[in-house]
């Protein structure tokens, strides 16, 4: 059985990424997870807007990620976690899941961070022990790689 | 629902892993029904060290490039499937541009690349794969070279 595993930043282009990611699962008749990560400095700046607990703040992201799966119309498992660096965790839950694939965009860091470390799929790309299949913006269900040819 | 994968390009170093890259672009390309073309860039000053040395024309060691190639397909499995295939040598000091113009030029859905380990300062390594990725505009599957010593199933290609 294939696993795939979906890291998403709930960004704009998320969609396209869990889209294209969902087109794959059906295809390959594979597992799909989908994966968000947040860093602590995020529920920090959360807790500063709202005096909501850690819990419900993860809550809150866990609920934005069947939300994101539900747009897109298809049934995933749905993790979040937390964690400083956003690509080890990633890469820790597909060794831990053990995934055979990772789906995943081009986004994802900001500024000076992104010149000096690279892009997470970068990072990930950089130590997976799976293939990585990276989406870049526009390139998502519509136009490109959508599996179901049938 | 977006359209199949017609056309999958898939681009090998011709190094000891190309056989399993290739077997793996074998894989979706037969899974899709689509097309595989198979790219390899050669830096043309790597050629002309080779013409100072032997005095090769290049016409033959575009053959010779092609050869190996088609040894590697051969290895991957290609005979045992009826994947329409097109090989390309490509002159070019930029690998990554090469790969992300053909793939432009042939319309592909997929590139595929491999990855070897890298160390040092990512922004510093610039490796080949990093560059398709943030200049391909289309989907890249990147396949770490220690997968494919693993000896795995191909990544896009089960429950056929």
């Amino acid at each position: 059985m294939q696993r795939i595993l979906v890291p998403v930043d709930l960004s704009a282009t998320s969609e396209a990424v869990v889209g294209a990611a969902a087109d794959l699962a059906r295809a390959l008749g594979a597992e799909l997870r989908i994966l968000h990560v947040y860093t602590p400095d995020d529920a920090a700046d959360a807790q500063g807007e709202r005096p909501d607990a850690h819990a419900t703040f993860a809550g809150r992201l866990e609920d934005a990620v069947r939300a994101l799966a539900g747009r897109v119309g298809v049934r995933a498992d749905v993790e979040v976690c937390q964690g400083w660096s956003i690509p080890e965790q990633i890469l820790q839950t597909a060794r831990r899941w053990e995934a055979t694939l990772i789906v995943m965009g081009t986004h994802g860091r900001r500024g000076w961070r992104r010149v000096l470390l690279g892009s997470v799929a970068e990072e990930v790309l950089r130590h997976a022990a799976c293939p990585v299949l990276v989406i870049p913006p526009g390139a998502g269900r519509t136009s490109q790689l959508a599996g179901t040819a049938r | 629902m977006g359209r199949a994968v017609r056309r999958v390009l898939v681009a090998t170093d011709l190094s000891d892993a190309a056989p399993g890259l290739l077997a793996q672009a074998i894989g979706v390309a037969r899974r899709w029904r689509a097309e595989l073309a198979v790219v390899h860039v050669f830096d043309p000053g790597a050629y002309e060290k080779l013409l100072d040395e032997t005095g090769m024309p290049v016409d033959e060691y575009v053959g010779h490039l092609r050869t190996e190639m088609q040894d590697a397909l051969a290895e991957a499995g290609i005979g045992d499937t009826d994947v329409p295939v097109r090989l390309e040598v490509i002159e070019d000091r930029d690998v990554a541009g090469a790969i992300v113009s053909a793939a432009a030029r042939l319309d592909a859905d997929l590139v595929v690349v491999g990855a070897r380990p890298r160390r040092g300062l990512p922004a510093l390594r610039g490796g080949v794969a990093d560059a398709v990725l943030r200049r391909a505009g289309r989907p890249v599957l990147v396949v770490p070279h220690a997968f494919l010593d693993a000896g795995t199933t191909p990544a896009l290609a089960s429950a056929s």
